[in-house]
């Protein structure tokens, strides 16, 4: 499960708030679930599921070797 | 002030008023777009179309587009997010303009400023009316903008957040000095601009007069019903291509900084009625300007799957729902701030839309296209009119040759296919710009990649310099890399750049010349009264065996001069009726 977080989108340096599947800058208000043992951003529930679904299948070994 | 109402609720909408709903927001979107092509200062907007219009609901849902510039209509749906989430809906008052241009914030690069501007109806926010457009002048570092060689974006002009240009129907006189200031041709600029509110001036009557007959029930939860139908024309357009994993690869050949290409790579999954773009395994972002932003590489996959599905589709938010776009942070796909974009949005991007086209050709042939000549082909300059005075910069693009496809052959001398864009008439280009004469501009034979149908031509332009001096710059891709045929097709001739001092001796490239990084990629070079450059602009790639073209469309070719004799024998096999009868 995850919930929806807000983030302030300042101008006193670059906003950085990344979705973890899509790698969109995710403004204002973002999605905040637990995925491959993390807490992780995205920009909604959809994405976190294709991370689960489709991302970690596909790329996940790929980057636990890096 | 935050909608209250539930724009989903039923409200018993026929097909016809759906019909008559999208025509009329699709037709309000046009004529937003001839406001600007009539009032507005430069020739980028008069004549050659470089801007968009497009109507949103109070969630910064799409509702509307017409047929203007893919990349910006694909981008726009970021920028106005964007501008929602950091402004906050009730920020927004009757009579506000937003302007924005910041691509780390959603816009696709920093010449493209999009105006926004809130529709209410009885006190209640109802839509956005918005619209973006490539103003000629942005204060980068070299006269209009696209700065071939910057190596940050702060070198690319006037970072703009979301702010108010206009606050309840009053000009926010701060905004307006600050950005007026940091462009070299203010008073361009300010009438371009004026040229845009117009533009939304326009639309919002348009949305009053449509709610005043029908109902804002009906605009509402029409527009959720249009937005619905289009998701689910484009799923089922979606499921008629083969499931499965389809793979392309494509290289931007230069940064304009350093030696070497950048690699894309593009795994595209059609899974049922979705669709995933993933660019993982892509190059680092580039030290020189040919970056994409997230938003362009979004666009430009939402650009390639417009083109490949059913142009009756409703235009809005649903056509893009089937696509999740996977996009590594870091990379020439989705590059971290300060990297400078410029060339993203304008090289990049139509690069992209051919890969997704290269990676399907053969599971959907008769639909995709060869590679396009792939370059926007920009050459800016900028300096001062001799007489007076009045500074003028200019953002001059290029046509190239189209891809061949299944029934014909490529379009020659197209705007590239992110742009959608016209080129500027000569007559207009020297009157406005007198600095420069145009000594010919004329069709490249040969250019066109061989195939059963061959690539469009390529062209050729000289430009000879007739004043003092002049600040030019460039930024073209394709100039090494021939754009690709496919299904046995061959590729179109890729493009070049050259410069000849006083219009006399032979012709060489900028980093012979001026020592440039790049030989077409490069800032600030000053020209002088009888310096001519010539732009070579890459034809498009063929489709399908030459050897199986229609001998009829090859003596057509050769009777126009769009092939010479010696490539007709080289590369379809053909012999005249003579020697054929000789031999």
């Amino acid at each position: 499960m995850g919930e929806w977080r807000e983030s302030e989108i300042g101008y006193l340096e670059p906003y950085r708030v990344v979705c973890e599947l899509c790698g969109q800058l995710v403004p204002g208000r973002y999605w905040l679930q637990t995925a491959a043992g993390a807490p992780r951003v995205f920009c909604n529930p959809d994405h976190a599921a294709k991370y689960e679904s489709y991302w970690l299948p596909r790329h996940g070994q790929e980057e636990a070797l890096r | 002030m935050t909608p209250s109402r539930d724009t989903t609720a039923a409200v018993g909408l026929d097909p016809v008023t759906l019909t008559v709903l999208d025509n009329y927001l699709t037709s309000t979107c046009r004529d937003m777009g001839v406001t600007m092509m009539t009032t507005a200062y430069s020739p980028i907007f008069n004549e050659s179309l470089d801007f968009s219009c497009v109507i949103f609901d109070p969630r910064g849902q799409m509702l509307a587009q017409a047929e203007f510039c893919p990349s910006q209509i694909g981008t726009i749906k970021f920028t106005v997010e964007w501008t929602i989430a950091e402004l906050g809906l009730e920020a927004f008052e009757q009579g506000d303009v937003v302007i924005h241009n910041d691509p780390y914030r959603g816009s696709g690069h920093v010449p493209e400023h999009m105006l926004l501007r809130p529709v209410f109806w009885e006190g209640e926010l109802v839509a956005f009316v918005a619209n973006v457009a490539h103003m000629s002048e942005v204060g980068a570092k070299t006269p209009g903008g696209l700065s071939g060689d910057a190596t940050e974006i702060f070198q690319e002009g006037l970072l703009i957040p979301p702010v108010k240009l206009r606050r309840r129907g009053e000009d926010v006189q701060d905004i307006w000095k600050m950005v007026l200031a940091n462009h070299r041709t203010p008073r361009v600029t300010y009438g371009d601009f004026r040229a845009m509110m117009a533009s939304l001036e326009l639309a919002e009557r348009r949305l009053h007069s449509l709610i005043a007959d029908h109902g804002v029930d009906t605009f509402t939860a029409g527009g959720d019903e249009l937005i619905a139908i289009a998701e689910r024309r484009m799923r089922a357009e979606i499921e008629e291509i083969p499931d499965g994993v389809y793979f392309f690869e494509d290289a931007i050949e230069d940064d304009g900084i350093g030696e070497g290409s950048f690699p894309m790579k593009l795994e595209l999954t059609i899974a049922g009625s979705e669709v995933i773009a993933d660019f993982t395994g892509s190059a680092r972002q580039a030290v020189g300007p040919v970056n994409a932003i997230y938003a362009v590489t979004a666009s430009a996959i939402y650009n390639a799957f417009l083109h490949l599905t059913d142009s009756t589709i409703p235009r809005n938010e649903g056509c893009y729902r089937p696509f999740t776009i996977v996009a590594p942070r870091g990379t020439i796909v989705n590059c971290e701030f300060p990297a400078p974009v410029a060339g993203g949005n304008t090289e990049t991007s139509p690069r992209i839309t051919d890969m997704v086209f290269g990676a399907l050709a053969d599971a959907i042939p008769e639909r995709v296209v060869a590679s396009c000549g792939g370059t926007s082909s920009p050459f800016l300059f900028g300096g001062r009119n001799a007489s007076g005075g009045e500074p003028y910069a200019h953002f001059h693009f290029e046509g190239v040759g189209w891809g061949g496809r299944h029934d014909s052959d490529g379009n020659d001398m197209i705007v590239t296919i992110n742009g959608n864009c016209r080129n500027t008439p000569v007559e207009v280009f020297e009157t406005r710009y007198p600095a420069f004469r145009i000594e010919s501009y004329r069709l490249t034979a040969d250019s066109g990649g061989p195939g059963t149908f061959r690539g469009g031509l390529g062209g050729e332009r000289i430009f000879t310099v007739t004043v003092d001096e002049v600040t030019v710059g460039a930024l073209l891709n394709r100039m090494r890399a021939d754009p690709w045929g496919i299904l046995g097709g061959g590729a179109g001739a890729h493009g070049g750049l050259w410069v000849r001092r006083g219009g006399n001796g032979e012709w060489r490239t900028f980093v012979e010349e001026f020592g440039t990084a790049s030989p077409s990629k490069f800032s600030g070079v000053m020209l002088h009264d009888g310096d001519q450059v010539k732009i070579l602009m890459p034809g498009g790639g063929g489709y399908g065996d030459p050897l199986e073209r229609d001998r009829a469309l090859i003596e057509r070719d050769l009777h126009e001069g769009f092939v010479t004799i010696e490539a007709a024998r080289e590369h379809y096999g053909y012999e005249s009726e003579k020697e054929h009868s000789d031999g």
